[in-house]
């Protein structure tokens, strides 16, 4: 339904010029992108040995990182919504760092706990295993970015519903483990999907943390965003996959964005 | 043989003291305005909030004890209803009828989550989500939803409150039935009065965290024995002697203490009326009832008196206006 804004609630007409330059210096970039690809020859380019490389790693590690997301952040959120006001708010401050921080600054923070003289990684060494380098760390790279938009998402919708139907459901005979089963995550599945493909999007992207402590070894820890960065410093693939993973990232994040918030609406209750 | 509960509680500053008793298959009605701990009464035997001290019991069986064991909301047996139903929007309403049945492992639990929409006239609705429904009919899937999951005891807070003036009379009604048909022993939590006479057996009455006044329904809404019962039942009770008042003839020789009038029984007009049981009075306000308009009566060093008049006739009524006030002697009640 559109809505017609009454008369005396209208914006001054030059907001529209700096709103307009806002919404370019969004959306022309990504646009720009688009004639420099060579579209006769994108399945070729899309297929090649390393692009295939990049894309099937990032899938895999980004697949891994968002299951990780699930199993910790979910009972974290559960724990920040039950804890009392003060509580709560230090542990959404912890939660929101990783957020605000440079994920450069996250990677060298995860080198101090898994690099080869990290607080366990020298342990983990002794014991022969090693994380950092390997995949392991570029999905450890990527649940430590991500997980904060799915704990901060999920918490945030149980603290809407708030406790009422849970109170319900034990006065009529469910324990606890069945009000979370059948009760507190049906009530959050939107804002859970939400908060899973947020997350997604976000591990897909990663590169800053990824880069310090993963590397960026072909086939090994060379996820998208690093086989792109790659290109542009003329190693690896060429330019040309470059751009045709960077319009993939894109379309990827603008089909999520657009898809979500339609299931969500249909999920609505 | 019944449930006992013997506490207290509290929230914050707000303290109840309570000791009742609701032998089983009765309804006990909790009177009382708001704040004055009925809520708060029915989260501690729900096990929703766990009493300072004392302890509670059903049939014998302890759901709460002075050393602080507290059986948990989900092994109780205590259904609570409140005026928001509180569907799980989910859920369709035969599955949040079977939810109780399905939480504790009954095969059969759709089945009958049916038998009881059957019961409670709203068998046709069985697959709409909750948000599909009236008021009216949400409260009745509520009350299903409760009732299928076989509580012991029934706890109702102000079940009625929130629905329309077309709803809520015949829900009352399905209420009073359902609770004699099944003999529940129940606890309903209401400030209206209506409630409490056509569903109750017992009343209690709670201020301020205390009871106030305890009894038989007849008893206790009809020769209220505390102002404040009276002034919130809606009758008049004033001491034998008041205004000059005579009763009615009455056929016993006991002495007579008190006098007991209904508001609508009493005249009020602005010239000194020369009748017998009249007395002069200050408005001391009005407030809005029924088909009406109430006035509240203030008389040096006595309880206030309620008069209900007729809408029409109340513009000289201004609060601290001096009027009479006059109650025919037929309508005067000696207890």
């Amino acid at each position: 339904m559109a809505q017609e804004a009454r008369t005396g609630a209208r914006l001054p007409a030059w907001i529209l010029v700096p709103a307009g330059l806002g919404l370019a210096l969004l959306v022309i970039p990504l646009l720009a992108m688009l004639p420099r690809v060579d579209w006769a020859r994108l399945p070729a380019t899309i297929t090649s040995p390393a692009a295939l490389d990049a894309l099937w790693l990032s899938v895999r590690t980004a697949t891994l990182a968002v299951l990780l997301c699930l199993l910790l952040g979910v009972p974290l959120a559960l724990a920040m919504a039950r804890a009392r006001p003060r509580a709560a708010a230090i542990l959404r401050a912890l939660v929101t760092l990783p957020l605000v921080l440079p994920p450069l600054v996250g990677g060298v923070a995860l080198l101090a706990v898994v690099g080869r003289t990290g607080v366990l990684g020298r342990w983990l060494e002794a014991t022969g295993v090693s994380i950092a380098f390997t995949p392991w760390a570029v999905v450890l790279a990527q649940t430590f970015v991500s997980l904060p938009f799915l704990v901060i998402t999920v918490e945030g919708s149980l603290r809407t519903v708030g406790d009422r139907y849970q109170v319900v459901a034990a006065t009529l005979g469910a324990r606890p483990a069945t009000v979370l089963r059948r009760v507190s995550l049906p009530l959050i599945a939107p804002s859970l999907l939400a908060g899973t493909v947020l997350a997604f999007t976000r591990a897909l992207g990663e590169f800053g943390a990824t880069a310090l402590v993963a590397g960026n070894r072909p086939g090994v820890t060379q996820t998208v965003p690093m086989a792109i960065y790659t290109a542009f410093n003329g190693a690896g693939v060429t330019r040309d996959v470059a751009l045709v993973l960077s319009v993939l990232l894109v379309a990827t994040a603008l089909a999520i964005l657009v898809l979500v918030p339609a299931v969500r609406r249909r999920e609505a209750w | 043989m019944s449930l006992l509960v013997d506490v207290t509680a509290g929230r914050g500053s707000f303290t109840l003291e309570v000791c009742l008793d609701v032998p089983a298959g009765e309804v006990l009605a909790v009177l009382g305005p708001n704040g004055s701990g009925k809520s708060t009464l029915l989260d501690v035997v729900a096990g929703l909030l766990a009493p300072h001290r004392g302890e509670i019991s059903w049939k014998g069986r302890a759901l709460s004890t002075a050393t602080g064991r507290l059986v948990p909301p989900s092994e109780r047996r205590v259904g609570l209803l409140g005026q928001d139903p509180l569907l799980f929007p989910h859920l369709t309403v035969r599955e949040n009828v079977a939810f109780g049945l399905r939480a504790r492992g009954k095969r059969d639990a759709l089945a009958r989550a049916d038998g009881w929409l059957d019961r409670l006239g709203v068998a046709s609705l069985t697959d709409r989500r909750p948000r599909q429904l009236s008021g009216g009919q949400a409260a009745r899937v509520a009350l299903a939803r409760a009732l299928a999951a076989e509580p012991e005891v029934l706890l109702l807070d102000e079940p009625l409150a929130a629905l329309d003036a077309s709803a809520a009379p015949e829900l009352r009604h399905l209420l009073g039935e359902v609770l004699r048909e099944t003999g529940l022993t129940t606890v309903l939590v209401s400030h209206a009065v209506l409630d409490a006479a056509l569903l109750a057996d017992q009343v209690a009455v709670l201020r301020e965290g205390q009871v106030v006044e305890r009894g038989p329904r007849a008893e206790v809404l009809g020769a209220p024995r505390t102002a404040f019962t009276a002034a919130f039942v809606g009758v008049n009770l004033v001491p034998a002697g008041f205004g000059g008042l005579r009763p009615a003839p009455r056929a016993s020789r006991a002495k007579v203490t008190k006098l007991r009038f209904r508001p609508a029984a009493v005249v009020v007009s602005e010239e000194r009326d020369r009748r017998e049981n009249s007395w002069e009075a200050t408005v001391r306000w009005l407030e809005p009832v029924t088909g009406g308009v109430r006035v509240r009566l203030a008389t040096p060093d006595h309880p206030d008196v309620l008069a209900d008049v007729d809408a029409a006739s109340v513009s000289h009524l201004s609060p601290g206006a001096r009027v009479w006030a006059h109650v025919p002697a037929e309508a005067v009640q000696p207890l």
